[in-house]
């Protein structure tokens, strides 16, 4: 009996999860990393995999799916794609993504974030990039691969592509702006880049990635106009007038700014497909010919046009600046806020507006005071809408451009003071208020609207919707 | 109505015993010729032997009940009068077993035999109501277990229930959980019903024993068994009765087991005492994704999710730089289920003290047990005592007492489906990455424990260490027993007893480390529970019982008639709390008044039973019995008078017949047959009657009906068919039992659904039937048989088959922790039922070419493709959905049973006995929540298999978030056989030679418990009852599985 119990002891050692989870499948019992050095069709890239250290990688515990290209296809690889350990082990980053992708998938073409952070679409599990995936759905216990038969060699962004093309006037410029700040924010955006490097470091580590368009970024596709150094100082000369600062340095330093910015757009747009006109991103529309497209040049988060000339002309150039007149920064008496009233009421054709009411607040001259950014050294042609219904009467308000407070709070040295304008009842229009003239381009701290210097409620009554400062031409 | 009824009852007493006294004025005359020992009647001589040595042995007392006695000489011959030559010689000496001895018209040359203590069945004493009787004369399928043997080296953590687990055929016994203290889900001979208990009578020291937990399980999944609180070592012996149990009315429909308690026989003072220590082997763990592996699973099924690459790489456990937040939070590689678990200790005093007078007698024993479980600070503590005695008032008047006082404090966790709360469940699931203990981002691990991880997966530490669940409990249970002896041939007998039991269970969830739960109106973070349940029962027996031989000493009867009766009352309050301050307010009353829920029942219910019993034999060759009982009962319908059951069992002793005298082969040869009805009468308290529930209807409180009425409802009929064979052979040296039977149940309970414009869902009425047919086999062999060796062998097999003759509906859907069951006519009841699984597609042409859709919730369907599985599709529509289930498995099993041998040598014995179930099928629900691969629970080893590229030959499917296509939904997949042999005991006890003033004897016991079981099933325990319902059983929901326990026990005698 004792040797039968012996035997059904050792026979219940056998555990049945053993049968449960026996596995024939061999793959599934090596990572990734095993697999592709030993698949005879990619022990080169297997190789490659090793020195980089990235077959460590790929036995790791996170799942990926790897595009290894064949020997011959490794072959073929231009030598300075991998001329060091940095660039060997970006081209083996831009094989590997994280996560599985099958070849078999809902959607056509799938969006592939490579370790190299490049983004490379997988189409009908057969295409990636511009390679052929010759084996599909190879697995292993941490993920799947795909043969290629062509190397997927990392791509240049934008921004990377401007840097390599230092030469070029504009991309110097673009690249000067790393150390200077076209806004004072920008000064601490990159301290914070150097601080804290991460999600948004490198928007923040130039002023135009900042401002305009984050051209490093690889997540999106951009379309640049880069112009050549003729076209790109025409177009600069002529809205220096309009850009004048305290001396020529720092004139030209914005007037390139405003000129630049307005050449980046977002989408990678193919040449076939650009139309005559594209809106930058500050509501400037750029007419494009395509006669003018010197090189078109193919980059990772999308397209970059070398262009001979690219001429927007002054009147599409300058914006008008609408500053709106429920945004205030300010009141000229703190302990009205009973009396003022952020509006959103309809017009006499049912249009929807919001607009700002100060009423019955008993202060002569009672003031509201708004800012603006980014205005060009020229004359301001002023309107306004402001829109009387609640009251029959007709009161007055005037406007007041520039100037500074002192020490009793009273502004002082504006820059232009306009008259007093009626108000009338239920005027609904845009109306012409006056001019005033910047000497220098920049931002205007101090806009006030003035109320009747009267205490008597119901004719020192404020009212705005908007303001439209409107820039001549000179 | 019943107060009438206990008068008439009395009355009927009254008078039955007047006439009683008539009969003893006439038996006066016969008494006096018994007492003169005549020498009339036939000499007859015989030699007794020791079954061992074959020597003869002297001082056996052999005698002829009511004629005439012998002591056998030094040689062992004896010589005898009898009456005639076909009497029953009743031979009986101290250190054998009694037995008795059929003349068979034999005058000399006899040879008895006889064997130690408790060796043959067929001598056993069966403890049947109002009287005790020899398995040899009895016609029914009786069967003893006489608990001297085996209650002395019987594992601290086994209780009743579990310990008779193999030991009768035809008695099932399913364990709880291994929490300990559990109970079991018994069963004699498979069920007789859907809806009403299958549970059978349980009677202690002839009162009706209630193993009913009134609670509702605060304690998630845990239940109590108020028959776990009878000590094995209190108890004498058990007598199960698998048919004509009639006498028990209109509650034996399911059989009756008699447990019969210390008895105080002993003049002389006899003390035992026993001390157990031992310890609890933690569990086998299943086997789980590592770290890694859990991590490359979570990594690819985010992506099915439809999280965006970098999203997926942006997640905290997959940063993978040491200067990250949380890198260290998340790089750990913790084995839960080892953090979890543990081995732990048990240990058990005991003290019993026999002895008495010839006026007074007793039996007292007191006893503690701390029976340490495998999760934390789980355990029962169990303090008990209890006191039988015997007095003699007169001559005439006997008192029996039984008393016990059982008090129990138990530790618990919550279990099986409590997902957030079940440690074990969570030690399952819980990332093995994560850590027990908080951690900085520089790595350093505080003492404090860590909360709820990224996943929302609670910390079972947490619930370990500052969670509570307290289950204390205490049962009184006492009776007085008295017996008026007319004469020696009839005696009145009244019992009067009362039960008493008080159950308090507390729990707090705390906050800090677990996952919150939604109520309908607030999110709760932790959560505190109590509840009190009270039971009260009194119980009163008064029967007449006349049992008389003819002159001649030919005919024999034996009648009894009696009645029972039975008031009941039971109620369980509670509260749960949510929201307190703090974890450190624990109580109801400190949780957010608006939230705090408050509950109970209440249940009262009166029974009352007249029986009379008729025995005859003649010759001691022909028994007949009838049983008949008269009930009446609170829970019957007000359309329903009393029920009239009963039943005819007759046996024929063939091995008693001339023809077979000089088979000498042969020493027992006895055919049974027995026809009877029994009933069922748990039918409900009160759904017989129309009831009304208060409601609240958008802050309106009113009183709306709760149920149709049925005032026809009344007691489930239990048809029984018995036909059996005992045999013995070889001079007692193999002895066997076989029974077929079949039982039939009528004007069962059915839940009916009901047109929905009556505003109910179902109507109970008696409208269904089924049958349960089978057999039980039990075989005992004594191998070898020397003065120094003996080796005994027993197999017991038992067999049932059941199938559903008419139920209202088409068919019952029954739902059960995520198992759906069906029964309908001419199948078995509680089948499982679902969709059939075929593998899983290898690529997604294959599955296109397939063409199988999946109907969603919403109606829309969705196609399946690689890596998912392969459903059966049954109605050829290439729609899977509920139409194309189909029966996947049976959780009956084709055969339970048990091998039992026992060896001894000398002082040194080994005993084993291994139980077995053959052909069930279980439902692995832990299986199914480690392999559904739809969230972030860490899974089993196996996933690692799974499906993740086009053309992989797996039998795993692919990870997707959420399980659109159902794939772990209920299937085959999760339908395991859960067939299996364990070694449940293993019992090594020596007899040591003392020789001590104070020590009569001194036994050193090595006890096993489960110390292993052969099985193919994945769960960790092939054996568990989640449920007392028949729907539900086969459905692994994860509760704590039995553990290996290991002890030493000592018993001395003083």
């Amino acid at each position: 009996m004792l040797a039968g119990m012996t035997l059904l002891t050792v026979v219940s050692c056998s555990n049945p999860w053993d049968d449960h989870s026996a596995n024939s499948d061999e793959n599934i019992e090596q990572t990734l990393g095993d697999r592709l050095t030993n698949d005879s069709q990619t022990t080169e890239f297997g190789k490659l995999l090793e020195e980089t250290g990235y077959d460590r990688i790929l036995s790791g515990s996170k799942t990926y799916t790897v595009w290894p290209p064949t020997n011959e296809a490794l072959a073929s690889v231009p030598q300075e794609a991998l001329s060091d350990m940095k660039s060997k082990k970006l081209f083996v980053q831009n094989h590997i993504t994280l996560t599985a992708f099958s070849s078999v998938s809902e959607q056509d073409t799938v969006t592939v974030q490579m370790l190299s952070n490049k983004y490379l679409e997988f189409k009908n599990g057969a295409v990636i990039f511009d390679a052929n995936v010759i084996t599909t759905d190879q697995y292993a216990s941490n993920g799947l691969y795909h043969v290629i038969d062509k190397a997927l060699v990392p791509q240049q962004n934008v921004w990377e592509y401007l840097k390599s093309n230092a030469g070029n006037k504009m991309s110097s410029y673009l690249l000067s702006l790393d150390e200077f700040n076209i806004y004072q924010s920008d000064s601490t955006a990159k301290v914070r880049a150097k601080s804290e490097p991460g999600l948004y470091a490198d928007s923040l580590s130039n002023s135009y990635l900042k401002n305009v368009l984050n051209l490093n970024n690889e997540k999106n596709k951009y379309t640049f106009f880069l112009l050549e150094d003729d076209g790109y100082d025409a177009e600069v000369e002529k809205l220096k007038p309009y850009l004048i600062k305290s001396n020529e340095d720092s004139t030209t330093t914005y007037t390139s700014y405003f000129t630049a910015r307005d050449y980046v757009f977002h989408k990678a747009i193919a040449r076939e497909n650009l139309p005559d006109t594209l809106e930058s991103r500050f509501g400037v529309k750029v007419p494009i010919d395509t006669d003018n497209i010197v090189e078109e040049v193919h980059l990772s988060n999308g397209v970059v046009y070398v262009m001979s000339t690219l001429d927007v002309p002054l009147e599409t150039r300058l914006l008008t600046t609408q500053i709106e007149g429920e945004d205030p920064e300010g009141f000229s008496h703190g302990d009205k806020r009973g009396n003022t009233y952020y509006r959103e009421k309809e017009d006499l054709n049912g249009i929807l507006f919001y607009d700002i009411m100060v009423q019955n607040h008993g202060e002569p001259e009672f003031a509201i005071y708004y800012n603006t950014r980014d205005l060009y050294s020229t004359t301001y042609e002023v309107y306004w809408r402001a829109i009387n219904d609640i009251q029959e009467n007709t009161f007055e308000q005037r406007l007041r451009f520039g100037g500074t407070f002192d020490l009793e709070g009273e502004v002082v040295d504006p820059i232009a003071t306009l008259d007093y304008t009626d108000v009338g009842p239920d005027v609904y229009d845009e109306i012409f208020i006056g001019e005033f003239t910047l000497e220098e381009s920049g931002d205007l701290d101090l806009i006030s609207l003035i109320a009747a210097n009267t205490g008597s409620n119901g004719d020192n009554t404020l009212t705005l919707d908007y303001l439209k400062l409107v820039p001549v031409i000179k | 109505m019943f107060k009438i009824l206990q008068l008439t009852g009395l009355f009927c007493i009254l008078l039955i015993g007047s006439a009683g006294s008539n009969l003893y004025a006439q038996n006066v005359s016969d008494s006096t010729s018994i007492n003169s020992q005549s020498n009339k009647g036939i000499e007859v001589k015989g030699l007794i032997k020791s079954a061992k040595t074959s020597e003869g042995i002297s001082g056996i007392n052999i005698s002829v009940k009511d004629f005439s006695a012998a002591i056998s000489e030094d040689d062992g011959n004896f010589s005898i009068n009898v009456p005639h030559l076909n009497v029953l010689l009743t031979v009986s000496g101290e250190g054998y077993q009694t037995k008795v001895f059929p003349l068979n018209n034999r005058e000399s040359g006899i040879e008895i035999c006889l064997f130690e203590e408790n060796y043959s069945q067929f001598y056993q004493t069966a403890t049947l109501p109002g009287k005790e009787q020899l398995q040899y004369t009895t016609p029914n399928a009786v069967k003893v277990t006489n608990l001297e043997e085996d209650q002395w080296g019987n594992p601290v953590n086994q209780s009743i229930a579990p310990f008779l687990q193999g030991r009768m055929a035809g008695l099932n016994s399913v364990r709880n959980s291994g929490v300990p203290g559990a109970g079991a889900y018994l069963t004699i001979r498979g069920f007789n019903s859907l809806y009403a208990t299958n549970k059978p009578l349980i009677v202690v020291d002839g009162m009706v024993y209630d193993e009913e937990d009134y609670g509702s399980g605060i304690l998630q999944y845990n239940s109590s068994s108020p028959l776990s609180m009878i000590d094995v070592k209190d108890i004498e012996d058990i007598t199960v009765l698998k048919d004509g149990s009639s006498l028990y009315g209109t509650k034996g429909g399911n059989g009756v087991i008699i447990i019969t308690t210390t008895r105080p026989v002993e003049l002389s003072t006899k003390i035992d005492f026993t001390m157990y220590g031992g310890i609890n082997e933690d569990p086998q763990q299943l086997p789980l994704l590592n770290a890694a592996q859990h991590r490359i699973y979570l990594s690819q099924l985010l992506a099915t999710r439809g999280d965006s690459q970098e999203q997926i790489a942006n997640m905290p456990w997959m940063n993978d730089s040491r200067l990250g937040e949380s890198f260290y939070q998340y790089h750990n590689n913790t084995d839960w289920q080892d953090q979890v678990f543990k081995s732990s200790t048990n240990q058990n005093y005991y003290l019993k003290v026999r002895g008495g007078d010839d006026i007074a007698k007793f039996g007292l024993s007191v006893g503690y047990l701390n029976s340490e479980g495998v999760i934390g600070d789980s355990g029962l503590k169990r303090y008990n005592t209890r006191l039988n005695a015997a007095l003699r008032l007169s001559e005439k008047l006997l008192v029996n007492t039984n008393l016990s006082f059982i008090y129990n404090e138990e530790n618990q966790y919550n279990q099986g489906l409590a997902y957030k709360t079940s440690p074990m469940y969570l030690a399952l699931t819980k990332s093995p990455f994560t850590h027990t203990n908080a951690i900085n981002s520089s790595g350093q691990v505080s003492p404090n424990l860590s909360d709820v991880d990224i996943f929302n997966i609670g910390n079972p530490i947490a619930i370990i260490e500052n969670g509570i669940g307290i289950n204390k409990n205490y049962r009184f249970s006492g009776n007085l027993n008295f017996k008026y002896s007319f004469s020696d041939s009839f005696t009145a007998n009244l019992i009067g007893g009362l039960t008493y039991n008080k159950e308090r269970e507390r729990f707090f969830i705390p906050d800090f480390g677990i996952a919150d739960i939604t109520l309908p109106t607030a999110i709760a973070n932790n959560r505190s529970g109590s509840e009190t349940q009270r039971y009260y029962s009194l119980f009163t027996d008064a029967y007449l019982n006349y049992s008389k031989s003819s002159l001649d000493y030919k005919h024999n009867f034996d009648v009894r008639l009696g009645l029972r009766t039975q008031t009941n009352e039971s109620e369980s309050d509670l509260g749960l709390g949510f929201n307190s301050a703090t974890d450190d307010f624990t109580t109801v009353g400190s949780g957010s008044n608006l939230l705090r829920i408050v509950g109970g029942a209440i249940g009262e219910w009166k029974w009352i039973n007249g029986y009379l019993s008729a025995e005859y034999n003649y010759l001691n060759k022909y028994y007949l019995t009838l049983n008949s009982a008269y009930d009446g009962s609170s829970r019957f319908g007000e359309k329903i008078g009393f029920s009239g059951l009963g039943s005819l069992s007759g046996a024929w002793l063939l091995s008693s017949e001339d023809f077979m005298k000089d088979a000498s082969n042969i020493d027992l040869f006895k055919l049974r047959a027995s026809i009877g009805v029994s009933g069922n009468d748990d039918i409900g308290n009160y759904t017989a009657q129309q009831l009304y529930v208060s409601q609240n209807l958008l802050g309106l409180q009113g009183l709306v009906r709760d149920n149709i009425g049925n005032p026809e409802l009344k007691w489930e009929d239990v048809i029984k068919y018995n036909l059996g064979i005992d045999i013995a052979l070889f001079n007692e040296r193999l002895n066997a039992t076989f029974d077929v039977y079949q039982n039939k149940t009528t004007d069962m309970i059915t839940y009916a659904s009901t047109n929905s414009i009556s505003g109910f869902d179902y109507v109970v009425s008696n409208s269904g039937s089924m049958i349960t047919h089978g057999y039980d086999f039990g075989v005992n062999g004594r191998l070898l048989n020397t003065a120094d060796i003996s080796f005994d062998l027993g197999v017991n097999i038992a067999r049932y088959k059941n199938e559903i003759r008419s139920i209202p509906d088409d068919r019952i859907l029954t739902e059960f922790g995520g198992a759906t069951y069906i029964t309908q006519e001419g199948q078995d009841a509680n089948l499982f039922y679902g969709h059939q699984a075929k593998g899983v597609y290898s690529t997604t042409a294959e599955a296109d070419a397939a063409g199988l859709l999946r109907r969603m919730e919403n109606g829309s369907l969705m196609p399946f493709g690689g890596g998912d599985i392969i459903f059966e599709d049954l109605n050829g529509d290439k729609i899977i959905d509920e139409n194309d289930r189909k029966v996947i498995g049976n959780p009956n099993p084709d055969f339970t049973g048990s091998f039992s041998a026992k060896f001894s040598y000398k002082r040194l014995s080994i005993s084993g006995l291994f139980n077995f179930s053959v052909g069930n099928d279980l439902y692995n629900g832990v299986r199914r929540n480690l392999e559904q691969m739809s969230g972030y629970e860490n899974q089993s080893y196996a996933v690692k298999n799974r499906w993740v590229a086009e053309g992989q030959q797996t039998s795993i499917p692919k990870a997707t978030w959420g399980d659109p296509l159902g794939n772990a939904s209920f299937s085959s997949r999760w339908i395991e056989d859960g067939s299996y042999l364990r070694l449940k005991t293993l019992v090594v006890s020596y007899d040591v030679d003392v020789d001590l003033n104070h020590i009569k004897y001194m036994k050193l016991y090595a006890s096993g418990n489960n110390l292993f079981t052969l099985t193919d099933y994945l769960g960790y325990d092939p054996e568990f009852s989640a449920t007392s319902s028949i729907f539900g059983q086969g459905a692994d929901l994860g509760l704590m599985p039995q553990f290996m326990t290991i002890q030493l026990g000592l018993r001395l005698g003083l």
